[in-house]
């Protein structure tokens, strides 16, 4: 059996292409869908940091998701929480295809795995050279 | 001794063998175990040992101190190395699961008690499945791929421990993890 593999510049070619994804209506909107389902629960913030996109532009598209129903929000403290609308029709089917699509996106992927979320043993140092401590 | 430039491996090999030599079961589990076997996929920065029987406070506040460990705020830091050393209370487990086994591992002379790679993946893919925390999925798909593991006690404990409300919660995990593994995506 023999492999094939990509040329190089191909493969940097095609990771590209999945980063400018519009497959929700636009490069950030799919970059904000995929971030915000695959986190099962954020907030704009958040989201704009992961999405490297401007938080204006967050906060609207999440807006519009939830004016659809695609989207809840619960508001906790100061901030609002976004996630899932578990009771969306599609939600199952929506939150396979955003995990799914988080794996073949190179810039989504990278900011998802860096990110710690798990809760950290209360007195343990915090990150001190902007990495894990685990 | 522990070198500014000591890397996580070589400082866990110098306490583990401290440890062991003032004869304190210890083993390196979590985080740092994960490093250990996947150094380039995952960094952290300290050492959680479970002590594996009942364990002496002050032996083992001597046996570091040996190294230049200095023990404050329940841990034990080093002037010349960013690594911190930590002792979680025990017992060592994973899920709702109680772990009992763990590999020796030898450098020279030196030996280092940790956990199994099969058990750092479990632990890193409950924590990816239980905190959507993806630092933490990356750690078990970098851990699948440069250790032995055995994927389908992993897949079993995921079962497992994915009971009731949490099942679709921990099949997508392994799903995901599985798909990772297999396209060898880190």
């Amino acid at each position: 059996m023999t492999t094939k593999t990509l040329p190089r510049e191909a493969a940097i070619c095609h990771a590209e292409r999945m980063d400018a994804l519009k497959l929700f209506g636009g490069v950030t909107r799919t970059r904000v869908v995929v971030v915000t389902i695959a986190l099962r629960e954020t907030y704009a913030r958040e989201v704009a940091r992961l999405a490297r996109a401007p938080l204006f532009s967050v906060q609207r598209i999440l807006d519009d998701l939830e004016r659809e129903g695609i989207l809840v929000s619960v508001l906790s403290g100061n901030q609002r929480r976004v996630m899932l609308n578990a009771e969306w029709l599609a939600a199952n089917e929506l939150r396979a295809l955003a995990l799914r699509l988080a794996e073949i996106m190179p810039d989504v992927r990278t900011a998802l795995d860096a990110e710690r979320r798990r809760p950290r043993r209360r007195g343990k140092p915090v990150d001190r050279a902007r990495r894990d401590v685990a | 001794m522990i070198a500014p430039d000591a890397t996580l491996r070589d400082v866990a090999f110098t306490v583990g063998t401290a440890l062991d030599r003032a004869g304190i079961g210890a083993v390196l589990c979590g985080g740092s175990a994960a490093t250990f076997y996947a150094p380039d996929v995952y960094q952290s920065e300290d050492l959680d040992f479970v002590l594996n029987f009942s364990g002496d406070g002050a032996a083992v506040i001597t046996a570091l101190a040996s190294l230049g460990y200095v023990f404050a705020n329940g841990m034990f830091t080093h002037p010349a190395s960013h690594y911190t050393v930590e002792f979680p209370k025990g017992p060592l487990a994973i899920g709702a699961e109680i772990v009992n086994r763990f590999d020796t591992v030898h450098d020279g002379d030196r030996a280092l008690h940790i956990v199994t790679a099969t058990d750092v993946v479990r632990d890193r893919l409950n924590k990816f499945a239980a905190w959507d925390d993806f630092s933490a999925l990356r750690a078990a798909v970098g851990v699948a791929l440069a250790a032995d593991v055995d994927l389908d006690e992993v897949r079993s404990f995921m079962r497992r421990e994915g009971q009731g409300v949490f099942r679709q919660r921990f099949d997508e995990a392994v799903q995901t993890f599985d798909r990772r593994v297999r396209e060898r995506r880190l």
